[in-house]
């Protein structure tokens, strides 16, 4: 069918991927920020 | 630990029950097949950076009425949890773009004025690090936050008002049912989340705010007044 789209799970992948790193990493800062502060 | 952070682990929990729905449980959809999947992180996520948005402008107009100094770190939680949230929604929405619109960038209302968004809410952050009397940073900063949300609905009802490249608003009645649960999952997840960051935030602006208001934190006498009563 036009218009449909095949595959693209590395780029479902690549965006759940770097979501959780990037929540993953702002929680690592906010804890060391809290530690120093 | 603080209410916030069982908040904020509520939050992950929620989220990752979501992702998993969305990623290996809700169907594909229809036209976009699996790169759909990417709207159950990338929905969520615009929909809390503005309700960010929202939490630091009405902290801002706290701040400005009463000086209190828990309103000013609470716009400061908030505006940096918006930045990180804009910033990465702009990036997931970038990588949904490619497949289905055939790029990365393109300066369709929405994106552009999300993009303003993100420059506007970032620069608030600078000022904020780099002014150092505190009353002064509490009002220039919560006077750039009231006129940066300004921006908030024009992103909000961008692609309605225009005729946008980027989709309008879908609801309930739109979605697939199977669809819906995972998107509202998510968006929970995404909020408990932010307000666990915006908790943990709040209470580091907090703590620089007292250590500003020490007594050790005061400026040195200056010399020459020392000179002047030595004199006789």
């Amino acid at each position: 069918m036009d218009g449909v789209i095949v595959g693209g799970w590395e780029y479902v992948y690549t965006v759940y991927g770097v979501t959780w790193a990037v929540l993953a990493l702002y929680a690592l800062s906010l804890y060391l920020r809290g530690r120093n502060a | 630990m603080k209410s916030y952070h069982f908040i904020g682990v509520f939050g992950l929990v929620l989220l990752a029950v979501a992702h998993y729905m969305g990623l290996f449980v809700a169907p594909a959809e229809a036209m976009m097949q699996n790169v759909g999947r990417i709207l159950y992180v990338h929905v969520p996520t615009a929909w809390v950076a503005l309700v960010c948005y929202l939490i630091a402008f009405v902290s801002a107009i706290g701040a400005l009425w009463s000086g209190r100094r828990g309103w000013d770190a609470t716009a400061e939680g908030a505006t940096e949890v918006g930045v990180v949230l804009t910033a990465l929604l702009l990036f997931q929405g970038s990588v949904w773009g490619y497949p289905t619109w055939g790029v990365w960038w393109t300066w369709d209302p929405r994106l552009t004025t999300s993009a303003i968004l993100l420059i506007a809410f970032a620069v608030i952050l600078l000022l904020r690090s780099i002014i150092e009397q505190p009353e002064r940073r509490l009002l220039v900063s919560s006077v750039a936050t009231i006129v940066a949300f300004v921006d908030v609905p024009i992103v909000y009802y961008a692609a309605d008002w225009w005729n946008s490249l980027h989709q309008n608003h879908s609801s309930p009645d739109t979605v697939s049912p199977d669809m819906v649960l995972p998107l509202r999952l998510a968006a929970f997840g995404m909020l408990f989340i932010s307000i666990g960051f915006i908790g943990a935030r709040r209470a580091i602006a907090l703590r620089r705010l007292e250590a500003e208001d020490s007594p050790e934190a005061l400026p040195e006498r200056p010399e020459a007044l020392i000179l002047n009563e030595e004199s006789p």
